[in-house]
């Protein structure tokens, strides 16, 4: 299995992503997505500027993939994801039925987490279209992925969601902004103050959800360190590892001497724990609610 | 609004929804063009115990409509799950048998079946489908053929207007009923907390993971354990959705998401007619027959008057007294539609 | 209007008197009714999923508390108090509004006037069952009864 680094699902500091992705050159990852996939009003870095870490870190051995926007509206959107769509340079992963179809026949593809490919039907159809792999969505249990596998065409490779806060929505709507009672219009780009999201509490005190402008995320963070020999035997060929602001280079060394068997899995969870910004979940894996923590029950 | 004289558009449709045969005749007697409904399994994203419709109820159904010059959709709008691809193939060849006429659908792959094994089966994209822009709607119209879209609500009057400007298929929008603040179809938040979801099993918030409780703070709702909100003796308890829910942000209790409110768009009519939207949607299959029946008539109402005459039309009170009265949370916004918030 | 059913009470009375009256004999009443009006009209699975729970109907305005229980897919009265699967409580107007369908349950739920305890899921179920169900004429004999009783006095 590969390892790969998510999109940056957040909005951080120009200087802050650019210190990311050069650290992110020497980490023991094979591919990494690059480009804004969440808000369009964000604009620290265009799109020549995620080429250009695109080169860097093609350059230090990464499958560089670019990412579309998950949720297209204004024109404005259409024309930023075919200038990501038709970046000449690498390969594309879309987001979206308008993204696919810009991309579809002109070479291969990632069917990205926002396409819902919940069946080998729709699989099929993209993979006609050129998609040569596909990223679960989140809500996909192992069981679920190992039979979209089980009938996906020849050459597909199957992506997971294997650590990281799981983007669980979208909307129209900026819940940061509204927070902080400004439009959306109006932003001020508050979103750069959470780098890891904008926690929402339940009116009890649990931790349940964080809020990333107009994407909505679990508070916990799935982590599927403890699940790898059953996602390799359910077909997975990626896992996806989704950025965070602080020691993501030693989440991915544990999630690379894990996938190297230098590490039990039960030693890999364990020192996993201090690097994660909340709890963990995988009840999606499971097929249970995603909020609960199976590993942990297990372990118990 | 343009100046320049246009061409009359054509009146638009009347969609309604009903979740039991009393609210399909309800929505006939009361004038709508189509009513929309779903079979008794996760086919449908209201998926609800004793809700929706067996072949014996649509035949009828279909057969009451079609007499009285209405026609009748079938929502096949979730997404098939691994392992069980069959049964939405099924659904398909069973809609097509008792003679709907059209299907409204989301998944692609699903899409694909319908035009391939009934080519002469109207196949219409489900808002499920998350189609936000003309060329995601084109896609489903080249490699399909839908003949109509229904659009997410997230989109602003100007950003539909755009939309159905650039492509050849009808465009129907959401004019009354529960608001959803996220995009159709991209919402997990239910299968978060309860492990279902409407892609997955056609609902959010099953009503089996749902808790009623008195405790010395109020009224409290939970969905699968989480605590969604509490109510004092004042407040108007809803349905406990998450995105309806209070919660905290930094010591300070609100709705993060929305307040709890309806769509009700009576007041863009004109607008909406003058683009050329060709249908309204009215949501609700889970509501009752009275709410089908106060909504349909209120709605075939104001469509007459703004077909007549789009310059003089007028949003009468005596509808908004009715349809305030069945709305969830007593108040109506424009959604999306209109932007305070943008 | 229609959707805004004004809020009607039964005199302070009645409720003095109904409360002071024996349970059971209004319970036999009203699950011998339900037998004679719904039992044939709930789908068999829809009984067969009540089949063992308790339902209480609390009239709140008369003072009366209706218990029954579904067995061998048949309604038969309570007098027990036994822990119901789920309690409904609301005055006799809406109720009756209810049952001629002239009120909108859900807007009488997020109004408190119909205040619903127990599991969601059976809820929901007989909501949906009794929305299904077609019974026009006693529904006319309602709308008619409540047309005599006259308007609200709020």
């Amino acid at each position: 299995m590969k390892l790969s680094l998510g999109p940056l699902l957040y909005y951080w500091p120009r200087e802050a992503v650019l210190a990311f992705y050069r650290e992110a050159a020497a980490w023991p990852v094979d591919t990494v997505y690059l480009g804004e996939t969440v808000c369009s009003r964000r604009r620290e870095l265009k799109l020549a500027d995620w080429l250009a870490i695109g080169e860097a870190l093609a350059a230090a051995g990464k499958e560089v993939v670019l990412s579309t926007y998950e949720l297209i509206e204004s024109d404005a959107d259409l024309r930023t994801m075919h200038a990501v769509a038709g970046n000449g340079a690498f390969r594309v992963e879309a987001n979206d039925m308008a993204a696919a179809r810009a991309l579809s026949g002109k070479g291969p593809f990632v069917a990205g987490p926002f396409l819902n490919v919940y069946n080998a039907g729709t699989l099929a159809l993209l993979a006609e279209l050129g998609a040569t792999r596909w990223v679960a969505p989140v809500e996909l249990s192992r069981e679920g992925i190992s039979a979209v596998v089980a009938e996906a065409p020849a050459g597909m490779e199957t992506e997971i969601f294997a650590y990281g806060r799981l983007p669980l929505a979208v909307s129209a709507r900026c819940f940061t902004a509204r927070y902080n009672n400004l439009t959306k219009d109006h932003c001020e780009f508050r979103c750069i103050e959470h780098p890891d999201g904008l926690a929402l509490d339940t009116q009890d005190g649990q931790h349940f959800l964080v809020l990333n402008g107009v994407q909505t995320q679990s508070a916990s963070v799935q982590s599927l360190v403890s699940e790898l020999g059953p996602a390799r035997a359910a077909g997975a060929n990626v896992l996806r590892l989704s950025p965070q602001s602080r020691r993501m280079g030693d989440v991915v060394a544990v999630f690379r001497e894990a996938l190297d068997g230098t590490l039990a899995p039960r030693d890999a969870a364990a020192r996993l724990a201090p690097l994660m910004p909340a709890d963990p979940c995988d009840g999606y894996w499971h097929g249970q609610p995603g909020i609960l923590n199976l590993a942990k029950e297990v372990a118990a | 609004m343009n100046a320049l004289p246009q061409p009359a558009p054509r009146a638009m449709k009347l969609v309604c929804p009903a979740g039991t045969p009393p609210a399909l005749k309800l929505a006939v007697d009361n004038g709508a063009d189509d009513v929309y409904l779903g079979f008794k399994d996760e086919t449908n994203a209201r998926n609800f115990a004793g809700l929706n419709f067996d072949d014996k109820s649509i035949r009828e159904g279909i057969g009451y409509a079609h007499r009285k010059g209405a026609q009748v959709l079938v929502a096949l709008n979730t997404y098939p799950q691994p392992g069980t691809w069959r049964k939405w193939q099924a659904a398909v060849d069973r809609a097509a048998d008792l003679g709907v006429d059209a299907v409204i659908v989301a998944d692609a792959g699903l899409l694909a079946y319908a035009a391939k094994a009934h080519p002469q089966l109207r196949l219409h994209l489900s808002v499920q489908g998350s189609a936000t822009s003309h060329e995601a709607i084109t896609f489903y119209h080249e490699h399909f053929g839908i003949r109509r879209a229904v659009l997410p609500r997230v989109l602003s009057v100007e950003q539909a207007e755009k939309v159905i400007a650039r492509t050849p298929v009808e465009i129907e929008v959401f004019g009354f009923g529960s608001l959803s603040i996220m995009v159709e179809g991209r919402c997990a938040l239910s299968s978060y907390a309860t492990g279902e979801s409407p892609n997955t099993h056609g609902g959010c918030s099953p009503a089996k993971a749902i808790r009623w409780q008195q405790s010395p703070r109020g009224l409290e709702s939970r969905l699968g354990g989480v605590l969604i909100d509490r109510f004092g003796e004042e407040d108007h308890p809803g349905y406990p959705t998450l995105c309806r829910g209070r919660f905290v942000v930094n010591g300070d209790t609100y709705y993060p998401f929305e307040e709890p409110t309806s769509l009700n768009t009576l007041e863009l009519l004109p607008r909406l007619q003058a683009m050329g939207v060709a249908a309204i949607k009215i949501e609700g299959r889970q509501r009752s027959p009275v709410y089908v029946e106060t909504v349909t008539r209120v709605w075939r109402e104001a469509l007459d008057d703004c077909a007549r005459d789009r310059e003089r039309f007028r949003v009468k009170p005596a509808w908004q007294a009715a349809l305030a009265g069945i709305s969830e949370g007593h108040q109506c916004t424009l959604g999306a539609y209109h932007r305070p918030w943008k | 209007m229609k959707s805004s059913i004004p809020v009607r009470k039964l005199p302070a009375p009645v409720g003095a008197i109904g409360r002071r009256l024996p349970r059971l004999p209004a319970s036999i009443a009203f699950a011998t009714g339900l037998n004679l009006t719904l039992r044939r009209k709930f789908p068999a699975d829809v009984l067969d999923r009540l089949e063992g729970h308790t339902f209480v109907i609390v009239v709140e305005d008369a003072g009366m508390e209706l218990r029954f229980r579904v067995r061998n897919r048949r309604f038969v009265p309570v007098a027990r108090a036994t822990e119901p699967v789920l309690r409904f409580r609301a005055v006799a107007w809406d109720y009756a509004s209810l049952a001629a369908r002239e009120a909108d349950p859900d807007t009488l739920f997020f109004n408190r006037r119909l205040v619903v305890e127990g599991d969601t899921e059976i809820a929901l179920l007989v909501k949906n069952t009794l929305d299904t169900i077609d019974i026009p004429r006693t529904r006319g004999i309602l709308k008619r009864a409540m047309r005599v009783a006259g308007p609200a006095r709020g």
